[in-house]
């Protein structure tokens, strides 16, 4: 398997600007970091089986949740078409750590699981690749939190693949919140398939590294299922952002809501792209999506494309997106009320963002989120 | 007609050797080369420079490939299979009264209330002007326009008259290297309009009227140019709600437009070509590239469009907002029934300062129809207090159409605002039952909800092809339900 | 005139009227009461044609002429007139237009020709001035953005153009003020004549106030349970319905 995957990814190589799905985010410096192993392709091969990854992952091993085993190459690549993701492909070929998360029929996990993965200086040698599998029973429910962060200064490259098979009558929270150091390379697919009557939320924050490039794709397998992809996005300095969302309804009764805001400053670069496919048997199918941006900096950009693929006339479907500054009128307010401009800027993007957070139903994702962005003060103003 | 096939024999040996002369056939045998680029000139009688353009244009050309990212499906083109440049057919092969032309198109025509004489001409019957005093009311439109010097010629005569203005503008706004379809048409372009409005001088009259009466005959490569010199307005209406009928399957036509400072462009669209039957056969293939250059302050280019014909239509007209406080527009109605594909939308490019553009779209999708919506708003870093508002909104009529959305949005300055809204919806079974309710046929009551909900576009529209334009959409929907 | 034989009909499978029998006379004006979801409303649909419901048993006789082999507009063409409940917005279609395309509608099919554009426009003013209805909604598209009142004032409007043989008003009065209710009532008993019946659904009794029925019928569970004269409906006020729910 990692053979096939590692002469698949040989041929076509990383995606370019040519590529719609790569149209504007650039990936020379991962083909940099990449070099290495294109010199040094059978010892790393090799290795890749036995070594670990440097990234350090922290997590409470119990019944539920334990190290994938590599060995089983049965369980990979079962929720995308490999053939559309060249990335996933590298990391086919490559991956070395990651935990499988298993939770059985009927079974409610109180406790959310949380992974930690921390980078070390070890994880600049070579490129990181991980690989999480998670399946939720028939059901069952379970809230799972994976925590980006960097304990070295160097650049490194993550390239991370997760599978989740959401069982019948499932209800996962999933959970992403990426804060690594600025330098750090970070790419991550979150491919999610559903079974019938299924609930995934997936709650994602990305305000760390270099390049971080999401693709959080839900598959509805069977009738009923409903897929919420929140997330905030913040970027600044020469930081370059990109979500790819996108659901494909095929069963009928699905439903989709997309609803992510960002605030891009310095030379920092958001890209956004959702991506709702009604096809022709997805009788009622509901789709939103929304993506707001405020853009603080005139060397900053935000290029947002919210598609809608709709081959069906028994559906309810709508997008919008803006883009804007902070609200002038409200700002001067503010300040007209003996608030500093920058605090007043500051709740004016808190209350930006907030709108957001308060979509998420766990208080406790709600508040590692406001953490996670500094916010000092809930919605409440406690 | 016994001769024709002698005719054509002849002129392909000639052909063969880089001349065409022969006069009566006027017709080019199919392929395409270097030498056919040089005919076509050669048969214009062009200035030195515009072959050498064509030229540059169709060595770009061989190196481009087909674009494959529409969202639409079509077997290969044969580009080796058109002949590029025909003359009017010939008079033997046209139908010589109304009772010679298909009684379908003429049943179309009738719902469409068009006058007979414009039946006749549209319909292609002989000798039409002979009957029709086309040329007595082109006379008094063209002293009128001449009184306010306006030029509004067709595309070879103002080769001919005013070549300085074509060698200064032609292709500023949309380059030979453009696109693939750009590249042929700048290549090969038969004719089309030229239009040129002096300073200060508001345009005396649509330049509708005269246009449906004389520029019928536009040939596959159209290529139209229009100058609205500082201070000027102009508005120009192209096409007609009437199914033309015509011959060739592939249309790729290149309109430039060019505002200088504080003038006004409306440039309005009515299409209507054979969208071919109901399984798909048949039909024209309408790739088309239309840009405006907003070039001076405040200037405004506005498109309007109806689109309702065509196998496949594949057009964004944009607008390039360069001058300070400039305004772009773009308000677009695309139907598609049937097997009709259609990839339209805009591309609205910030540039000046101060610039807001509006895009309105609505696109209705019945029978096996599939209708795009593909945008792009783009806010570059010197475009300081862009505005830009857009809707699009998707119509769907049966379940075994399509409607999708693809808008770009970038934005590199932090003082652009923009929304962008967008719904797709079925007409709504409670709204038919509403209607019905009051008396009305279930045609009636889906014609009467889909004009409101074009209603936003149809307003834009001078006042008669707005009444038309409603016309042609229930003529076009026709048989879309039961 | 108007009648309706051991009606069954069903929605989603469950039936919703279980056997429903009136004999409405030329000139008569009917009151139907019951507690929410008795079936009053699915009995004006019903009779409308509208999608959705499944006719399992009966007939529904205008003039003699079964209106279930009917579509939805011939019905509304033949003289049936169903003021709804919530007015359906359209947006972008002008509340004028829509009003000429019915009325035009209907003198096709009576062989007449279009109406005359000025002639309308005095009758519909008029009209609108009836019914106290602000003008300028005429202009604006179908309910859209319409309140409550203005909308079943529109109802009536088109009622009053149109002139039904058989109008059913359903739930007509909810929503609206006491002043409004009886500029609906007068336009109402303004079309009251001995060729025209009306069918008036309401949970309450105030509208028959000024709608004065000549029979009123307690729907209860999708069958008539109790049918009197207008001393009925003051019964119910007072007792509500209690009694026809135990």
């Amino acid at each position: 398997m990692r053979q096939q995957a590692w002469q698949q990814f040989t041929q076509q190589g990383l995606p370019t600007l040519r590529d719609e799905q790569w149209k504007y985010t650039p990936l020379r410096m991962v083909a940099a970091l990449l070099k290495e192993e294109e010199n040094n392709v059978g010892g790393i091969l090799n290795e890749a089986r036995t070594k670990q990854s440097n990234i350090e992952l922290q997590f409470e091993a119990n019944s539920y949740v334990k190290q994938v085993d590599f060995d089983n190459v049965a369980i990979f690549n079962h929720t995308f078409n490999l053939a559309e993701h060249p990335l996933a492909v590298l990391n086919t070929a490559l991956m070395q750590s990651g935990v499988a998360i298993t939770i059985p029929d009927n079974t409610v996990i109180a406790e959310p699981i949380v992974i930690t993965c921390i980078a070390n200086d070890a994880s600049a040698e070579q490129t990181q690749q991980l690989r999480h599998i998670i399946k939720i029973g028939v059901n069952s429910k379970a809230q799972v939190i994976f925590k980006y962060e960097s304990a070295t200064e160097k650049r490194y490259f993550v390239n991370i693949v997760q599978e989740i098979h959401a069982g019948e009558n499932s209800h996962l929270e999933h959970v992403i919140i990426q804060e690594q150091h600025d330098d750090a390379l970070h790419i991550e697919g979150v491919h999610i398939k559903q079974a019938a009557n299924s609930i995934v939320k997936s709650y994602a924050l990305s305000k760390g590294a270099k390049l971080a490039r999401f693709d959080i794709q839900a598959h509805f397998a069977a009738a009923g299922s409903s897929c919420e992809m929140i997330g905030l996005y913040q970027a600044k300095g020469k930081q370059h952002v990109d979500f790819h969302l996108n659901a494909e309804h095929k069963q009928p009764h699905c439903r989709t809501k997309q609803f992510y805001r960002g605030i891009v400053d310095d030379k920092a670069k958001a890209v956004f792209n959702a991506r709702v496919v009604i096809h022709p048997q997805a009788d009622k199918s509901v789709s939103e999506q929304t993506n707001n941006n405020l853009l603080l900096s005139n060397t900053a950009e935000v290029d947002t494309k919210p598609e809608l693929e709709v081959y069906h006339d028994d559906v309810k479907a709508a997008h919008g997106a803006t883009v804007g500054q902070l609200d002038k009128d409200a700002l001067f307010y503010l300040t007209a009320r003996g608030i500093q401009k920058e605090k007043a800027e500051e709740m004016l993007r808190t209350a930006f963002l907030s709108a957001v957070i308060d979509e998420i139903d766990s208080v406790m994702v709600q508040a590692l989120f406001r953490t996670a962005l500094g916010m000092m003060e809930d919605k409440n103003g406690r | 007609m016994s001769n024709n096939a002698e005719i054509k024999e002849i002129a392909s040996q000639e052909y063969q050797h880089g001349f065409v002369t022969d006069i009566e056939s006027e017709s080019l045998p199919p392929g395409l080369s270097e030498d056919t680029v040089r005919a076509i000139s050669a048969k214009k009688n062009e200035p030195e420079f515009l072959l050498n353009w064509r030229l540059k244009a169709y060595r770009h050309w061989l190196t481009m490939k087909e674009p494959k990212w529409p969202h639409v499906n079509y077997p290969p083109i044969d580009f080796q299979a058109i002949s590029y440049f025909s003359a009017p057919k010939s008079i033997d092969d046209m139908p010589k009264s109304l009772d010679e032309v298909d009684p379908e198109l003429l049943r179309t025509y009738e719902k469409l209330g068009i006058p007979l004489r414009e039946q006749e001409m549209l319909a292609g019957v002989v000798a039409v002007d002979a009957v029709f005093d086309s040329v007595s009311v082109a006379t008094t439109f063209k002293s009128k326009l001449k009184e306010a010097g306006v030029i509004f010629c067709s595309f070879s005569e103002a080769v001919q008259e005013c070549p300085e203005l074509i060698e200064q503008y032609l292709g500023s706004v949309v380059p030979y290297a453009d696109n693939y379809y750009a590249a042929l048409n700048s290549a090969v372009y038969s004719d089309g309009s030229f239009v040129y409005i002096p300073k200060g001088v508001r345009c005396p009259m649509e330049l509708s009227t005269y246009f449906r009466i004389n520029a019928a005959n536009t040939g596959q490569f159209e290529r139209t140019l229009v100058i609205a010199e500082e201070g000027s307005h102009v508005s120009y209406l192209e096409g007609c709600t009437a199914p033309m009928r015509d011959e060739n399957q592939l249309h790729a036509a290149v309109v430039e437009l060019i505002a200088l400072k504080d003038a006004q462009i409306k440039y309005s669209t009515v299409q209507n070509w054979y969208p071919g039957d109901k399984d798909g056969k048949g039909g024209i293939y309408n790739f088309v590239t239309k840009r405006g250059d907003c070039r001076g302050d405040n200037s405004k280019i506005s498109w309007t469009q109806v689109e309702t014909g065509s196998a496949i239509t594949w057009k964004y007209p944009s607008c390039i907002l360069r001058g300070n406080n400039s305004v772009g527009e773009f308000y677009s109605v695309a139907l598609t029934n049937n097997m009709q594909q259609a990839d339209t939308g805009t591309k609205m490019i910030h540039i000046g300062k101060n610039t807001s553009s509006t895009i309105i779209s609505k696109g209705i999708s019945a029978g096996r129809g599939q209708n795009s919506y593909r945008g792009l708003v783009k806010i570059t870093p010197s475009a300081e207090n862009a505005k830009n508002f857009t809707q699009c909104d998707s119509l769907l009529i049966g379940d075994k159409c399509g409607a999708h959305t693809f808008p770009y949005i970038e934005v590199a300055n932090k003082t652009a605002q923009l929304g962008h809204e967008a719904a797709t919806s079925k007409i709504s079974e409670d709204q038919l039952f509403y209607c019905m309710q009051r008396g009305l046929d279930m045609e009636n009551a889906i014609s009467m909800i889909v004009n409101g909900f074009c209603k936003e576009v149809f307003k834009e529209l001078p006042m008669e092809f707005a009444v038309e334009a409603q016309k042609l959409l229930e003529v076009s929907l026709e048989g879309c339900v039961g | 005139m108007f009648e309706i034989k051991n009606l069954h009909a069903t929605v989603d499978g469950k039936e919703v009227l279980k056997g429903i029998s009136l004999d409405i006379k030329a000139g008569e004006v009917h009151a139907i009461m019951g507690p929410n979801g008795s079936g009053k409303s699915t009995l004006g649909n019903v009779i409308a044609g509208r999608d959705g419901y499944e006719v399992t048993q009966g007939e529904v006789l205008l003039h003699g002429q079964n209106l279930l082999d009917l579509e939805a507009h011939e019905r509304a063409l033949i003289g049936v007139f169903l003021a709804m409940q919530y007015p359906v917005e359209i947006p972008g279609v002008n509340n004028m237009s829509f009003l000429k395309a019915a009325l035009n509608a209907k003198r096709k099919m009576q062989g007449e020709p279009e109406v005359d554009a000025f002639d309308f426009l005095n009758t519909v003013k008029s009209k609108v001035k009836q019914v106290n209805m602000k003008e300028d909604l005429l202009y604006r598209a179908v309910n859209e953005g319409f309140s409550g009142g203005e909308k079943k004032r529109n109802e009536v409007l088109q009622m009053l153009v149109l002139e039904p043989t058989l109008a059913i008003l359903d739930e007509t009065d909810s929503g609206l003020d006491i002043d409004a209710l009886q500029t609906v009532a007068e336009g109402v008993n303004s079309l009251r004549s001995a060729d025209r019946s009306f069918i008036v659904i309401t949970h309450y009794q105030r509208l028959l106030d000024y709608i004065v029925p000549d029979k009123v019928h307690v729907l209860a569970d999708g069958k008539i349970v109790k049918s009197g004269d207008k001393t009925l409906a003051m019964e119910l006020e007072k007792e509500g319905y209690g009694w026809v729910e135990a």
